[in-house]
């Protein structure tokens, strides 16, 4: 009997294992990266297909875009054409851009161009896409229409410089309590156009419960890496709601704005 | 004792008084080691509550001749523990007796006697509450919070750096806020005794640098077939209603014992006629016990302990106790061998469960100071499953017991913040993510006895800890203090200590001690998280990667037993090393940090006069001087010099007590690490006493700080004053008489 009752165990062990190993088997992955976005519009000249890809429906803060660039003639995805945004809202008698990033390097990823824009205003805005199809050797432009979401996620305020600055929170996009990424992109309005990135600033964070009059220790004040996008820590110690309040300075103080943030 | 050296005149009195009156039934014995069967010679063989004897000859044997009646023997000898023999001597032939005592063992833990029958002198049960007898313990102080559950402090040090257990059994408070210490759960008419040992030198019960406290609960008596007993009482300084019962029932082999309690207690008077406010509560307690005996030495205990408690008021906190539950089982074996070699083995398992829950619906909480306009219900639970055996081996001139002690600890707390703004959403956090404690300890509790003179007690312990936090949430929230430091934690550590007793004579003894111990951090200390600390201001938060404090200490002391004056003196220096403390994170947040070192050391002195008459006198004197070596200042809630004096009468089933208890100035203030703040002196002047009325009925009287001063002690949270002028008085009925 108890040889019976081991070699139960043993055969009962064994069809444990075999089933995790079958369970290992990972599931088919698909190439196609855009799977798991939303499109958001596609138009086609000098047998070039345009498509403009998204994370999600655009909304007022940062947006990763994709760009994916089509021979029509061939059906062939063209990954070492060029890819310039520009991002512009049409308020009748006056238009405005807003901040943005080509494509890093010019080239494309995964048959993707990524680009970033800032939109700071909610409603409809175009996107102006020129590309150079080295494969047919044409180039051209489309341009797209589509609705911006608002959100609370961009802030503007006119620094001691008298300049009109936009500070953008990237993350945390889903907050936790305990310790998150922090990150923000810093702005300047130079022209109606061109929206340069401020690489230079100091920036001091400092979190609150303003309900409780309470903050929160080991924050990590953000400091610039590229492109005017600030990184450092934010430590929620509970939930509830949160501000994050910033003092920008570059050698003199040059603003204060703040985020409001429920961490669930 | 002085009959002594006349065992041989005795018997002749003995033996000359029994041929005249032809009476007094004669009845012998013999008094034997238990160890090697050999006989004890000398040996003191005294009629309990009385002066009344006579002692062994050289060859163990003794001769008393008494009255019929039921009688209790304590035989006694030097070098070996005092036993407590009944026996009914019946006209005619007696059997004789056959006595087996075993080797002295170093007491390393003082025991306050409550229902205790080791010694009827001292019994402590006139006291209202099981704090009042705490606070008779020598080197025991006590935080104040409230009118409710006192937190024992000894020797300076308190909470994790002490052990405080119920029948050795380990119990978590499931307040964060140290609301509800365990000693709560023991009523005073369920407390046999309390052991307190001081120092590291029993290492039995716990890992601590401080000691322990025991408190040793009442089992069913097997010497009452059947009683009841209910007593009903009233103490207008807080207006407290109690009524209490018990009940005991055996059988040859079975025994029972059940007890229920309940009280009701209103705010409390300080000193003057000052209210204090939130101050009152409501509290039920039961405890049930079944001990059954089996052929061949064996014995089973079961024991349950309920307590419920509600709105219970803090008033020096920032919230109320609503609401407590806690129960407390236990299952014990128990086997004594009758000869030599091994001697016994116990092992018990157990399981408690603690809960705990808070808030401050009932306080203003506009515009407060801390927190402003939120209302923080709390909620904790502590769950305890352990397990202890113990094997006790004879050899020779050594006496060796092994434990083995193992537990698991299963802690949670949370809190809500309820905004008095409906805009404003909720906040909620873990004061204690789910954290999971593992313990297991190996104690080597070795005694040896060179000499009749020279006794040596060494303890060797190690404990092997593991700890995490299972709540994601806990988790996140603690990380966000620890980033590179893991949450789960495994450590071991060893502790070792030894304490010597030589005998300079038959009434004096010298003492003194050497250990070095190691206490692991509490799961508070590694895991709380957001706790306010209303002695500093601060929130406080866990640090999962604290190493275990270390202490280095020293004792001595002198002792007179066995004499109508018996007093004590001794002095101790303890030495801590990674003393954990409160260190200062930012503005509004401390860490439980390891300082560099503090310093504990003091003394206690105490004596009983008990000239054998109805009258007895006692008193005791402690102090504790601590000093933070890291901040360069005193340590906090570190008591002055303390002391008590009492005198008692007892004459048949009347008593009076007029005691006393009286602490000096504390200048000696942390002002740096905490806020406390200078003491004045204080005088309290006790008076209780305690009437037969007619058969079956008897009163308790008495009057608490009759002078009614007005004061406050060093360890009072935010100065919270003690108790005013309180009368009580109860009712009591029993049955049988």
């Amino acid at each position: 009997m108890p040889h019976l009752r081991i070699f139960t165990l043993l055969l009962a062990a064994m069809l444990a294992f075999s089933g995790c190993s079958d369970n290992s088997t990972e599931p088919q992955t698909t190439d196609d990266p855009t799977e798991s976005m939303v499109l958001i519009g596609e138009d086609s000249a000098q047998n070039t297909r345009i498509s403009v890809y998204a994370p999600e429906q655009p909304a007022v803060g940062y947006n990763r875009i994709y760009v994916r660039m089509t021979n029509t003639t061939n059906n062939t995805v063209v990954n070492n054409g060029s890819i310039a945004i520009t991002p512009m809202m049409n308020m009748g008698q006056m238009q405005h851009s807003a901040p943005f990033e080509d494509p890093a390097g010019g080239a494309a990823v995964d048959g993707l161009y990524p680009c970033a824009v800032n939109f700071i205003m909610a409603g409809m805005w175009e996107l102006h896409v020129n590309f150079q199809n080295q494969a047919n050797n044409d180039a051209g432009e489309i341009m797209l229409n589509f609705d911006v979401a608002p959100s609370s996620m961009v802030k503007s305020a006119t620094g001691a410089d008298a300049r009109l600055y936009f500070v953008t929170l990237l993350q945390p996009a889903v907050p936790t309590v305990g310790l998150n990424d922090f990150e923000i992109t810093v702005h300047y309005r130079e022209n109606m156009n061109a929206f340069p990135a401020i690489t230079d600033a100091a920036v001091e964070m400092t979190p609150s419960m303003p309900s409780m009059g309470h903050g929160s220790p080991n924050n990590v004040n953000p400091v610039h890496g590229e492109m005017g996008h600030y990184r450092g820590k934010v430590n929620f110690t509970m939930s509830g709601d949160w501000r994050i309040d910033l003092n920008l300075s570059r050698g003199d103080s040059l603003l204060t704005t703040s985020f409001d943030i429920n961490v669930p | 004792m002085h009959m002594k050296s006349l065992p041989g005149q005795l018997m002749f009195l003995c033996i000359l008084l029994a041929a005249a009156s032809n009476a007094q039934p004669s009845i012998g014995g013999l008094v034997l080691n238990n160890a090697t069967l050999t006989p004890v010679a000398y040996a003191d063989v005294v009629i309990s509550g009385t002066q009344q004897g006579v002692a062994c000859d050289s060859s163990g044997a003794f001769q008393l001749c008494l009255p019929p009646g039921e009688y209790q023997l304590e035989i006694s000898a030097l070098g070996y523990q005092t036993v407590r023999h009944r026996l009914t001597v019946r006209q005619g032939e007696n059997a004789p007796l056959r006595i087996l005592l075993a080797p002295a063992v170093i007491a390393l833990s003082d025991a306050v006697l409550v229902y205790s029958e080791e010694s009827p002198h001292h019994i402590d049960q006139w006291l209202n509450a099981t704090d009042d007898v705490l606070q008779k313990a020598e080197g025991v102080a006590m935080i104040r919070r409230a009118n409710f559950a006192l937190e024992p402090t000894l020797r300076g040090l308190n909470s994790g750096q002490i052990g405080l257990v119920i029948d050795g059994m380990k119990i978590f408070s499931a307040c964060v806020d140290r609301m509800d210490p365990v000693t709560a759960y023991v009523e005073v008419e369920n407390l046999e005794k309390l052991e307190v040992s001081r120092g590291a030198f029993d290492l039995t019960k716990s890992a601590s640098v401080g000691g322990t406290i025991n408190l040793v609960t009442r089992k069913p008596d097997f010497q009452r077939p059947f009683s009841l007993q209910a007593e009903s009482g009233y103490e207008t300084v807080s207006r407290l209603r109690r009524l209490r019962s018990e009940v005991n029932y055996a059988s040859a082999n079975l025994a029972l014992r059940g007890t229920f309690s309940i009280k009701s207690a209103g705010n409390y008077y300080a000193g003057n006629r000052i209210l204090v406010t939130n101050s009152g509560f409501e509290k039920n307690n039961y405890k049930l016990d079944a001990v059954r005996k089996f052929a061949g030495n064996h014995i089973v205990e079961f024991s349950f302990i309920g307590d419920n408690a509600r709105d219970i008021g803090y008033p020096v906190l920032l919230m109320d106790a609503t609401r407590t539950k806690s129960q407390i089982y236990r299952l014990t074996h128990r086997w004594d061998s009758p000869g030599a070699g091994i001697q016994s083995l116990n092992s018990t398992v157990y399981y408690n469960r603690i809960d705990h829950w808070m808030d401050d619906y009932q306080r203003d909480v506009t515009g407060r100071e801390v927190m402003p306009d939120m209302y923080m219900p709390m909620f904790g639970y502590t769950r305890t499953l352990g397990a202890i055996g113990e094997i006790t081996v004879a050899r020779g001139q050594h006496l060796l017991s092994a434990v083995l002690d193992g537990y698991r600890l299963s802690a949670f707390a949370d809190m809500k913040m309820e905004s008095i703004f409906p805009d404003v959403s909720d906040a909620y956090l873990l004061n204690i993510g789910d954290a999971q404690v593992y313990n297991l300890a190996f104690i080597l509790d070795h005694q040896w006895m060179p000499s009749a003179r020279l006794r040596v007690r060494s303890n060797l312990r190690i404990d092997h800890s593991s700890r995490d936090l299972r709540n994601e949430f806990g988790r996140r929230q603690l990380q966000g203090f620890w980033d590179n430091i893991s949450v789960r934690q495994s450590t071991r550590i060893f502790s070792a200590g030894s304490f010597l007793e030589y005998r300079l004579g038959r009434h004096h003894i010298l003492q003194g001690g050497l250990a070095q111990s190691r206490r692991l951090p509490t799961h508070i200390e590694s895991y709380g998280f957001f706790l306010y600390n209303v002695t500093d201001g601060y929130f406080y938060t866990g640090n999962p990667g604290l190493a275990p404090e270390r202490s280095r200490q020293i004792e001595i002391g002198f002792e007179q037993i066995d004499a109508p004056l018996r007093w004590r003196v001794n002095a101790y220096y303890n030495h801590i090393d990674n003393y954990i403390s409160g260190v200062l994170q930012s503005d509004e947040f401390k860490t439980f940090a390891n300082i560099r070192s503090a310093v504990i050391a003091g003394g206690e002195l105490s004596a009983t006069f008990a000239p054998g008459g109805p009258l007895r006198l006692s008193t005791s004197l402690a102090y504790t001087y601590g000093h933070n070596r890291e901040m360069d200042e005193p340590l906090p809630l570190i008591p002055p010099l303390e002391g008590g004096i009492g005198l008692q009468y007892r004459a048949g089933g009347f008593w009076l007590g007029l005691d006393s208890r009286f602490g000096s100035r504390q200048e000696r203030i942390a002002s740096r690490t905490t806020r406390e703040d200078e003491t004045a002196g204080f005088f309290i002047v006790n008076f209780r006493a305690r009437l037969p009325l007619a058969k079956h009925f008897e009163a308790q009287l008495g009057v608490e700080n009759f002078l009614d001063q007005q004061y406050h002690e060093h360890l009072s949270i935010n100065n919270l004053p003690g108790r005013g002028r309180n009368f009580y008085f109860g009712l009591s009925a029993h049955l049988p008489d």
